[in-house]
């Protein structure tokens, strides 16, 4: 008996988020919803079906889709689709397929996939036997941007913050992508870039988030500037973790204090660099500072000397500042799981 | 007869998206400040010096062995505050006027501003935000050292200054405007075209986005060969003059004071037609701009090459 990754219960609430294809991975220009055999499809999500005993006498297995918005393969690129006729196909024994969500209407919400036992005998499904899987189309996408040098790595280790906040987000059903900030070039252009122009074009997105620490910070600037002033693009949330301007690469040791233009909400955490090399927080003198032209609206803390009295993290440094665990506690990483989820919706 | 149903429920796992049910709740954190009041710089007609930090200034550049630099830094940032606009416009000042013990003004004093932003970790943009309301300060030689500061700062630091207002709801500074459109009115444009001033949530926006880039390319290019002798000076390729033409008569007056910018350094681009629309234009900065003197060459320019006139030689 395989035992699974993650207790069954844990994917029922709110369900597994699914991007919807409408994009092109292959370059062929037909959208991948449209067609089979697509090179390169990486919007498919994989489902293992566990069906024990199977074969079993006057037992059949049977798997049915709820709506016509998601469709079942056999393969990651799409090769043999399974609900050639019917909504209904019979699983003959413990398997994997591909789920892919295959429409571009906005007010199709949902979906489910049903793995229930059927009664040859009687010609009735079992009551009690339905095990259920609901998916829901991804309507944002975040991009997570890391510090000089961290590589995106999965699980991430403590110290690599933002891939931890990435991780948690991911946890809670939004479609996370974890790049290095060097993927961003110095006027915003790249990958993540790329990325985010695409679910916003082809994959039905409507709200986009992005944050970054250090370097992170600032090609979090970079990009969303180029969204904004390129394409128009109002980033609905961004966030410096102690953000270090970054066009000028590993020299630029200047902090990021430009509010991304365009956002509709900014969320900054600083904390003060300390240049003494004898000093025991010795980082270089490396940090964030507060936002000029910073909007009501929006959001900015001192984790060393706010609020007056208590303050988040007195002896705060550069390098502990975006970190999950002791010793710098975990205030920034809540208050930004906190701010990020009143704004933005799978 | 036994009917065998299998009692085991079928079962499957989600490997591609592992899923976790919210079970952390979140932490309370109770916060009481750090909301900002916005901050919209006012213009300044003159720099005062605060004793406190100047003597703290002074103390940093006269350490002795033994004294640690990082400390001084260190109080120097705690006294003047850690959004920077009270330090730099000190730093700029100490660095024009600042003195020694014995009361003298040197080389040490004139490079303590640029030393002390750059161990600070000072950004281009907060000096900015710091210098902006001294931009025309009646003090001619520090109206002239914050010129020099703002030398260095890119544009994209100036963007963000604007954005800032104009989010508010305020006009962007006007100094800052200004200073903007006299040191290069091409990437002026563009920086004003690239924030809120060119709502980007309204219809037909990315095209006049592009005519925009594309008309400032035009001049540009223009202006490009007048620099490098490709071009007479006194002569303009018709459709720059058309571009111009264009954007004198656009509805946005950040545009219009392009024109008026380029017009007045650039002499050749004038018409009469356009000069005296531009000065009945209904924003003052544009009818300042397009009646303010023509810049002075500076020294070491030669006007348009004429050949040498070759006497014969003497026998």
């Amino acid at each position: 008996m395989r035992p699974s990754r993650k207790p069954r219960v844990e994917i029922d609430v709110p369900g597994v988020g699914i991007r919807r294809n409408g994009d092109d991975d292959n370059a062929n220009q037909v959208a991948d919803r449209l067609e089979t055999n697509v090179q390169g499809e990486n919007d498919l999500i994989e489902i293992e079906l566990f069906t024990q005993p199977n074969p079993s006498p006057g037992i059949e297995y049977w798997l049915r889709r709820t709506n016509h918005n998601i469709n079942v393969w056999s393969e990651a690129n799409k090769a043999t689709g399974w609900y050639t006729t019917g909504d209904a196909v019979r699983i003959p024994a413990s398997t994997t397929g591909w789920v892919e969500w295959n429409t571009m209407d906005p007010n199709q919400t949902g979906a489910n996939l049903e793995l229930y036992l059927w009664d040859v005998t009687h010609q009735r499904a079992v009551p009690g036997s339905t095990d259920t899987l609901h998916f829901y189309p991804f309507t944002s996408v975040v991009i997570a941007l890391g510090g000089e040098d961290q590589v995106p790595v999965d699980p991430p280790p403590p110290n690599l913050g933002v891939f931890v906040l990435a991780g948690e987000m991911y946890r809670d059903g939004y479609d996370v992508h974890m790049y290095d900030e060097d993927a961003i070039d110095t006027v915003g252009a790249g990958v993540p870039f790329n990325e985010v122009l695409q679910a916003l074009t082809q994959r039905g997105v409507t709200q986009v988030a992005v944050y970054g620490y250090s370097h992170g910070g600032g090609s979090t600037f970079l990009m969303v500037r180029r969204l904004f002033t390129m394409n128009g693009v109002s980033v609905n949330f961004t966030a410096y973790i102690d953000g270090v301007e970054d066009e000028g690469g590993p020299l630029d040791n200047d902090p990021e204090v430009r509010r991304p233009p365009g956002s509709a909400f900014h969320a900054n955490y600083y904390q003060h660099g300390v240049s003494d090399p004898l000093d025991p927080l010795f980082d270089w003198g490396l940090d964030g500072g507060p936002i000029v032209g910073l909007l009501p609206t929006d959001w900015e803390i001192d984790v060393e000397t706010q609020p007056p009295g208590a303050p988040w993290d007195p002896v705060a440094t550069h390098y502990t500042i975006d970190n999950p665990s002791p010793p710098s506690p975990a205030p920034v990483h809540a208050d930004l799981m906190t701010r990020f989820r009143a704004r933005i919706n799978r | 007869m036994n009917r065998q149903v299998a009692t085991t429920r079928p079962s499957w796992r989600v490997t591609a998206h592992p899923r976790c049910r919210r079970t952390l709740a979140i932490l309370a954190v109770s916060v009481t400040c750090s909301v900002v009041v916005p901050h919209l710089p006012a213009q300044e007609t003159a720099l005062k010096p605060d004793p406190a930090i100047q003597l703290q200034v002074r103390r940093l550049l006269n350490l002795q062995s033994g004294d640690n630099p990082f400390k001084e830094l260190d109080a120097l940032e705690k006294l003047a505050g850690r959004r920077h606009e009270r330090l730099v416009p000190q730093l700029l000042y100490f660095s024009v006027y600042g003195t020694d013990a014995k009361g003298q003004h040197d080389v040490k004093e004139a490079m303590a501003f640029g030393w002390i932003v750059h161990q600070l970790h000072i950004s281009p943009t907060s000096m900015a935000n710091a210098l902006v309301p001294y931009l025309e300060i009646e003090d001619p030689k520090l109206r002239e050292a914050v010129r020099e500061a703002f030398s260095e700062i890119g544009y994209s630091h100036f963007q963000s200054l604007v954005e800032g207002a104009v989010a508010q709801g305020a006009p962007p500074p006007k100094g800052l405007v200004r200073y903007m459109y006299q040191r290069n009115p091409g990437e002026a444009l563009l920086t004003l075209a690239g924030t809120s001033l060119l709502p980007r949530n309204r219809e037909g926006w990315k095209e006049k986005w592009k005519s925009l880039l594309w008309a400032e390319h035009v001049v540009s290019d223009v202006l490009w060969k007048h620099e490098h002798g490709f071009l007479d000076k006194r002569k303009v390729e018709p459709d720059a003059k058309a571009q111009l033409e264009r954007l004198s008569k656009d509805d946005a007056w950040w545009v219009r004071l392009y024109v008026a910018e380029i017009l007045r350094q650039h002499p050749a681009f004038r018409t009469p037609e356009m000069v005296e629309r531009l000065k009945k234009d209904p924003h003052e900065l544009v009818r300042e701009a397009i009646t303010r003197p023509e810049p002075k060459k500076p020294v070491g320019t030669f006007p348009p090459s004429k050949p040498a006139k070759v006497g014969p030689e003497k026998k």
